[in-house]
């Protein structure tokens, strides 16, 4: 099968300044490799600054990446013609974290919904009035609510209007960064079940990112996991999330605080903090905060392997760590 | 032994335009020395007014309407403005959520962890710059010395919120409210705080009012737990018992919806609705049009907390 979307070796550097007029490298994104399938759901996860939200801008043409490329049903986006440009544009949406930030506050939610049609220049009038009362209803609120402005629903509400206004123009996939993070507990599990139900409806493909770990698991069918730019990670969900191959992902996993007493796991600390993207650490760059790290590590950074069949990590010593298990 | 801290009938409010908010209702706690009690609930529940009102910093419109705050056993709500400035930053300590917003950016850190200490306690800009120093050490920033002089902005998150614990720490608190330590932290930060946060509770045996709404920190680092929903308590009781034996049918619903306890792509359980305005009348129970066993019987009356055995405590009078 092919993929939908495929990211090759994706680079992306930033210029930052410093005092007095430097000017320093950040690399966001140290080249990474992705395909999503038709279907599928790909969780991406990693903490603040790993560059998961960059990927995301990346993969949506939002940003241009520095090196690499990007195909969308086989054809590099960079190449594409206006047409097959509007039709990417069209067929590949996003939901944003922030269901506060992310709509117009000026706009009433019926020109939100409708803006996307009226700009890809779907149907007529009357067409896209009946579709946005049914986008409405679908994500569970009332077209009577349509001539309402944003800031007279709540978080939950606001970002059923945001998957809405993603699902308004029939996409293939969407791109979710962190859309469940800002809301309220009981409010999240509500939310978690729309995204469930319009995947398999509409048979959409996703890529979901986020830091929650438990989210991941209840969405995800492939998983891969960031650290400082790179993935160092990648699986099925319960090859990645049960039997992980990389001590960053163990440690993240590890640092879940469980209800569950039987989960809480032997804690494995990541010493210190994220060191900066300005000047990431030689050879692995997990290496000092790693429990495990020997003098190989600081020297030659370790491939993306596969370790077991469709299970890739990148790990000089995994097969020694993890073979006990 | 006499609590450290007993909470009786706190009620506060906002005299908005729009109508009465009521925040805290009628909210009653208790907690001994070295314990650490969680207070949960979502966005909107009081929780953070409760912890507001404790350390009488309601902001206006908002003002503490009944009740008392008994702090080994003096009523703080009796207390003169100066008589609770002695107490605020000395005996009980407070950690805030967004270490961006709460240190100042425009002194260095070693002033502002220094500061209580000069106040409190009376010491020259020089002892307690150099107490100041111990302090960020015991909270576990590296090289201390020459982090005093650093401004908030160049410290990273989990840094940042060592500072406000070690602001919080400095006169040597016996109670330390933290609300929402953690939340804007990633999660291996969050793991080395809270064990930070434990570490120096046991130590000095302080009582710890942790405020969240993740509920597995709750069930690792909590003694005891009380479920807030819409201002008051709905369920208190030891958190081993509380997890295990859950009695509301919010504190269920909350425990049912998590992603944690769902099977992979399938639907999770939810809570119907969502939360009541504060500003409406709010008698009867205030769950109850979200509340999978409620009746007519759950509007007619308030319901009070009821006693379920061993300290357990549910306020639904359905409820087994």
């Amino acid at each position: 099968m092919r993929a939908l979307l495929e990211a090759k070796n994706l680079v992306k550097q930033f210029t930052v300044r410093g005092g007095l007029a430097q000017k320093r490298l950040l690399t966001a994104v140290a080249g990474v490799d992705l395909e999503l399938f038709p279907g599928e759901t790909l969780g991406l996860a990693g903490e603040s600054g790993c560059g998961k939200s960059t990927v995301a801008r990346l993969l949506t043409g939002l940003t241009a990446p520095t090196e690499g490329s990007i195909l969308y049903d086989g054809k590099d986006l960079s190449a594409l013609d206006r047409g097959s440009l509007a039709r990417f544009r069209r067929e590949v949406q996003m939901i944003f974290q922030d269901p506060f930030s992310s709509l117009n506050p000026r706009m009433r939610v019926s020109e939100t919904l409708a803006e996307p049609l009226v700009i890809h220049r779907i149907g007529s009038a009357a067409e896209r009035r009946e579709r946005v009362a049914w986008l409405m209803e679908r994500v569970g609120l009332s077209a009577h609510q349509l001539s309402r402005f944003p800031h007279e629903f709540s978080g939950g509400q606001r970002q059923r209007i945001g998957i809405a206004r993603a699902l308004a123009v029939s996409p293939k996939l969407i791109i979710a960064d962190e859309p469940v993070s800002a809301l309220d507990l009981s409010i999240q599990a509500q939310i978690i079940n729309l995204l469930q139900e319009v995947k398999q409806e509409l048979r959409l493909s996703f890529l979901f990112i986020t830091h929650d770990l438990s989210v991941l698991r209840h969405l995800s069918d492939r998983v891969a996991i960031m650290y400082l730019g790179r993935i160092v990670e990648t699986g099925s969900r319960d090859d990645v999330l049960e039997r992980p191959l990389h001590p960053y992902t163990e440690a993240l996993l590890s640092a879940i605080p469980s209800i569950d007493p039987e989960k809480r796991r032997r804690r494995v600390i990541a010493r210190g903090e994220l060191p900066s993207p300005l000047s990431p650490p030689s050879g692995c760059p997990f290496h000092p905060r790693c429990p495990y790290a020997e003098e190989l590590c600081s020297q030659l950074r370790p491939g993306l392997d596969e370790k077991e069949p469709g299970h890739r990590a990148a790990c000089h010593f995994s097969e020694k760590i993890y073979r006990s298990r | 032994m006499a609590p450290l801290l007993e909470i009786r009938r706190l009620c506060t409010e906002f005299r908005l335009a729009t109508g009465v908010l009521k925040a805290v209702r009628c909210v009653d706690l208790a907690l001994e020395p070295g314990e650490t009690l969680a207070l949960v609930g979502e966005s909107g529940c009081g929780k953070s007014i409760t912890a507001a009102s404790i350390m009488r910093l309601v902001p206006p419109p908002g003002r503490i309407v009944s009740g008392s705050i008994l702090f080994k056993g003096a009523d703080l709500l009796k207390l003169s403005e100066d008589e609770m400035r002695g107490i605020r930053g000395n005996r009980i300590g407070m950690v805030f959520q967004d270490p961006m917003t709460s240190l100042n950016p425009v002194f260095t850190v070693g002033y502002q962890v220094a500061e209580g200490l000069r106040i409190h306690r009376g010491l020259s800009r020089g002892e307690a710059e150099r107490e100041a120093v111990g302090i960020l050490e015991q909270v576990g920033i590296p090289a201390p010395g020459e982090r005093i002089s650093d401004y908030p902005h160049q410290l990273s998150g989990g840094m940042r919120q060592r500072v406000m614990i070690a602001m919080a720490l400095a006169c040597g608190p016996e109670l330390v409210i933290a609300d929402e330590p953690t939340t804007a932290l990633d999660v291996t930060i969050q793991a080395q705080i809270l064990e930070l946060l434990d570490r120096l509770k046991t130590e000095n045996r302080m009582g710890l009012i942790l405020i969240t709404h993740n509920l597995g920190i709750v069930a690792e680092r909590a003694h005891r737990t009380a479920i807030m929903y819409a201002g008051q308590i709905v369920e208190t009781a030891e958190t081993s018992e509380l997890f295990r034996n859950p009695l509301h049918p919010y504190t269920r619903g909350l425990l049912a919806s998590l992603p944690e306890f769902g099977t992979p792509g399938e639907k999770l359980a939810t809570i119907a609705g969502s939360v009541p305005d504060l500003r409406s009348d709010l008698s009867g129970c205030p769950f109850r049009e979200r509340c999978p066993i409620g009746d007519d019987a759950c509007a007619r009356e308030d319901t009070e907390m009821k006693e379920a055995g061993h300290g357990h405590l549910v306020r639904c009078m359905k409820a087994p």
